[in-house]
């Protein structure tokens, strides 16, 4: 008795692990049904300027997945901690052109484009891979509400704007398909390991 | 012999406590603590200006748009604050600015609250009209 529920429970945590590997993530946000046709839930458009003065909106990153956080440059005390996690994320995808990343100011009055320029030299990275975009307050403010989907909101994590910290993984079509704390390092393996199911997706689906 | 073990003890965990945590880094934790306070009301006060804008009419629009502003000003004191912010080097004088800079954040936060209920108050006066 005691071994079959050993061995069931081995045979239930090899198809859990079969299932995860092959598995398509899933949609977050609210999925609606349109004459018929399931639609999920979408990111807000926009469109802001880079760090180098570029205009990104969702057309340029329409042949890219990328991973978004909301933040401001004089942040004191969360902030550096998600871009600690968004530099791993940079880091271990700064191969795979499909991946980009995306921050978004939400203080544009003193992140003008080139104090985004400063603060993306300062930290070293490939300035065509991530970008750091400034718009209007409030535009921003109601972009963040359609990143932010409800799956969010059973944690509050203490100290910011929804400042929850977030780092949300946007597929090409603009949906929302997973998200890590950038507040919580051990939150960051597993939004790795779906940006690379994402990316091996859409590659099989190409081939 | 017992008496020598409990003076060490207390001398230890006084170093200990030394150690990790100095007046600075006391002062500090304190304004972070009111900083992580006010932070999640800049959500709310960019919520409460759309709510304050959707009740505009021809009479309301002066009252609306002092509330707005209102809550425009504290936000912008707290971005400012925010970004001034900036811990000198040495413990004195860490202690000194950081005194100061938790007044500075303490006035913010009764700004952007005062703000906040102002505008609670005007968009429940205009809703049971």
């Amino acid at each position: 008795m005691k071994y079959k529920s050993l061995w069931l429970g081995c045979l239930a945590l090899m198809v859990l692990l079969s299932c995860r590997q092959n598995a398509e993530l899933p949609y977050l946000g609210q999925t609606t049904l349109q004459d018929g046709k399931t639609v999920h839930h979408k990111v807000g458009t926009f469109a802001c300027y880079s760090q180098d003065s570029q205009l990104v909106d969702n057309a340029v990153l329409s042949q890219h997945i990328y991973v978004a956080d909301f933040f401001f440059t004089s942040c004191p005390s969360i902030c550096p901690r998600v871009i600690k996690e968004m530099m791993k994320i940079n880091d271990r995808f700064k191969d795979e052109p499909m991946v980009k990343l995306v921050s978004f100011t939400i203080d544009p009055k003193r992140d003008d484009v080139a104090r985004l320029k400063l603060y993306a030299d300062n930290l070293g990275i490939d300035q065509s891979k991530w970008y750091f975009l400034t718009g209007d307050k409030d535009a921003v403010l109601d972009l963040a509400n359609t990143f932010f989907v409800p799956a969010f909101e059973d944690k509050d994590a203490p100290g910011g704007f929804d400042h929850s910290g977030k780092i949300i993984l946007v597929d090409k079509e603009g949906h929302v398909r997973s998200f890590s704390e950038g507040t919580d390092p051990e939150t960051t393996p597993k939004l790795l390991d779906d940006i690379q199911t994402l990316v091996d997706t859409y590659k099989k689906a190409t081939k | 012999m017992k008496y020598n073990f409990f003076v060490l003890l207390i001398l230890l965990s006084a170093c200990k406590q030394n150690k990790t945590a100095s007046p600075a880094d006391i002062l500090h934790d304190e304004v972070m603590v009111i900083h992580d306070k006010v932070m999640p009301e800049m959500k709310t006060i960019h919520n409460l200006k759309k709510e304050l804008e959707a009740l505009k009419t021809p009479e309301t629009d002066s009252l609306i748009m002092a509330r707005v502003s209102e809550l425009n000003q504290s936000d912008e004191a707290m971005m400012a604050w925010m970004d001034k912010f900036s811990e000198p080097d040495g413990e004195e004088a860490k202690v000194t600015y950081l005194q100061e800079e938790k007044k500075k954040i303490t006035e913010v936060n009764d700004a952007v609250f005062r703000s906040i209920e102002k505008a609670r108050a005007t968009i429940d006066s205009l809703q049971k009209k």
